[in-house]
């Protein structure tokens, strides 16, 4: 990655004269992994050294700011380090993502972010935009992982900065979550697919499932994942025409919920469906069983489906 | 100054306290994240107070304590640091350990806030100054119950920030002890008449009228009182006249606290002793 971390010295830093890395794309830390870790730090001291680049008279983080913030809050005058040579901005930031991102410790949005950057400088290195894969072999992140951060990129900068500002706040008044807007994009995506000429706001769209998942009129992130399943009425046999009103609903009025529009309007339709799949595999199960092998209780079942199956027919005209 | 240690997720709560510090309590400057003495872990914000007492303040996402507070109580009372630690939190983050950490919060000295989204504060709970916490109380219930009251007092002036007038309580426990004891003594004879001017028992000063009783009592007559006791209760007579002076530093204030809570538990010693040894005296 253009630098040999094999050429690092190790050293006694003052810890005063080391910085965060301005690319390090960790935006917060939570403070009780700081808690824990300082507790540790107090105890046992650094056991591990922190990793920097020297710029000038001072030392920019690669590796180790959970360390240094608890080496700071401890007063410890210094800490031990390994000192490489400055990488350049590229090898910086996939070092950062190589080292972090892979320990699961970064939030997805902190990587969203710094994502549209470590393109850019991977298409300026080989002069075309890089493919997923070779996204994958340089950040060392999964597919899945990458396709949800873009899912957040592509957010409208004033969602991202409200997804921003949630994150910032203490867990217990955090409402808002990175999985709940990826959840969203994905049921929006998926209806407008589904239903071309829908939405006409979207971001208006994307305001009233905010405001109604802050209300507690959408429950939990389940509830968004009706919205596919109602925008995908015509393929359970449902009224579609039913299912866009109940859509428009939805994404207009403040008080009817997802989980109300699901009832309205494709709820049986899904039931049915599941109904005849199951039906569909316990034929196929049974068709594999031969009547001698059949144990005791599986026999006992089958006659209590009879049974059940037979009065069920029975009623109906 | 940004903050460099705290979780970006607290600066709204900092910067809250930080106002209500400079506005409400008048401390200023209010560093962050600044080294109090060495080896001592940083608070997030802290501040010079008019009585030399550092006022520091760290967060925590929610109510719960950890270890870290702990340590930082524990270094400060060994360090003998005049520190005043409130722990601020989010409101609405109360766990349903929130009472034992108030509780545990109590026990240590520690001050609690809480800080609402909004940047309002509510003081939970006020600190103590943790090098005062550190002192040894009486334990009242070896006292008749006549005492427990005015000891109680002492001990929580003292631990609310005024050691000089705790002290002084306890002190003026013991002169008026000493005024009744002699008043005995003159009444059943016990003292040789008087070598020189007869003091004024109920106004004259606490001074002259140990002193006088030290000169003239017969020890022998009176074997509860030693003199090696009574010497005591001469020699506490000058710290109670002394007029405490404010500290003008840190160093100083160190040097006042260390005295002040040897005189505290000196004073009290000496008040249970005496209580001790003139127990029968219907004094």
């Amino acid at each position: 990655m253009g630098t040999n971390a094999s050429d690092a010295t190790l050293e006694m830093l003052p810890v005063e004269r080391i910085e965060r890395n301005p690319e390090n794309p960790r935006l917060y830390f939570r403070p009780g992994e700081l808690e824990t870790l300082q507790h540790s730090i107090a105890q046992h001291g650094i056991q591990v050294p922190i990793n920097v680049y020297r710029k000038g008279s001072r030392y920019i983080l690669i590796d180790g700011e959970r360390r240094w913030k608890c080496a700071l809050k401890l007063n410890l005058k210094k800490v031990p380090a390994l000192v490489q040579d400055e990488p350049s901005q590229l090898t910086n930031i996939l070092l950062m993502f190589n080292i972090h991102a892979l320990r699961e410790q970064w939030d997805l949005l902190t990587i969203a972010v710094k994502l549209p950057r470590v393109l850019a400088l991977l298409e300026k290195e080989t002069g075309r935009p890089p493919v997923e894969q070779e996204i994958i072999d340089k950040t060392g992140l999964n597919r899945s992982a990458i396709r949800r951060c873009k899912l957040l990129i592509e957010l409208p900068e004033m969602y991202r900065e409200q997804l921003l500002e949630e994150l910032h706040k203490p867990k217990s008044q955090q409402k808002l979550t990175e999985d709940f807007f990826i959840e969203m994009e994905r049921a929006l995506k998926t209806c407008e697919r589904a239903m071309p000429g829908l939405i006409d706001n979207k971001n208006k769209a994307r305001d009233i499932i905010i405001k109604k998942y802050r209300n507690g009129v959408v429950k939990d992130l389940v509830d968004l994942r009706l919205l596919p399943r109602i925008a995908k009425a015509e393929k359970v046999g449902a009224n579609t025409q039913l299912a866009a009103s109940a859509l428009q609903r939805i994404l207009s009025q403040n008080d009817y919920s997802i989980e109300a529009g699901y009832e309205d309007t494709v709820s049986w339709a899904y039931s049915e469906r599941d109904i005849v799949q199951r039906i569909t595999t316990i034929v196929e199960r049974l068709e594999d069983i031969e009547p001698d092998e059949m144990e005791a209780d599986v026999l006992k079942a089958l006659r209590d489906l009879q049974k059940r199956i037979q009065r069920l027919l029975g009623s109906v005209r | 100054m940004t903050y460099r240690i705290l979780s970006q997720s607290l600066w709204p709560l900092a910067d809250a306290v930080k106002k209500y510090l400079r506005d409400d309590r008048g401390l200023s400057p209010i560093k962050i994240e600044k080294e109090i003495a060495q080896d001592v872990p940083r608070p997030i914000l802290h501040a010079l107070a008019v009585d030399r007492g550092i006022v520091c303040v760290d967060f925590l996402e929610d109510s719960c304590f950890g270890p870290n507070v702990q340590t930082f109580v524990t270094t400060c009372k060994s360090r003998q640091l005049p520190v005043r630690l409130y722990i601020g939190y989010p409101e609405g983050s109360e766990k349903v350990s929130f009472g034992r950490d108030l509780r545990c919060a109590r026990e240590l000295g520690v001050g609690v806030i809480s800080i609402s989204s909004r940047g309002s504060i509510t003081v939970i709970s006020e600190p103590i100054s943790l090098v005062l916490s550190d002192v040894r109380p009486q334990d009242a219930k070896e006292f008749p119950p006549k005492y427990r009251g005015d000891l109680n007092q002492a001990l929580q002036t003292y631990l609310q920030g005024n050691p000089v007038k705790g002290c002084l309580v306890i002190y003026e426990m013991i002169e008026a002890l000493t005024r009744r004891i002699a008043k005995k003594l003159h009444t059943q004879k016990l003292i040789a008449p008087w070598q020189s001017k007869a003091p004024k028992l109920e106004t004259g000063s606490w001074f002259n009228i140990a002193d006088t009783i030290y000169k003239n009592l017969d020890f022998k007559k009176a074997p509860d009182l030693t003199q090696p006791l009574w010497a005591q209760v001469i020699a506490i007579t000058k710290p109670r006249n002394e007029a405490g002076h404010e500290p003008k530093t840190i160093a100083e204030r160190v040097k006042r606290d260390k005295e002040l809570r040897t005189r505290f538990e000196t004073a009290g010693d000496l008040l249970r002793n005496l209580v001790e040894a003139t127990q029968n005296w219907g004094v």
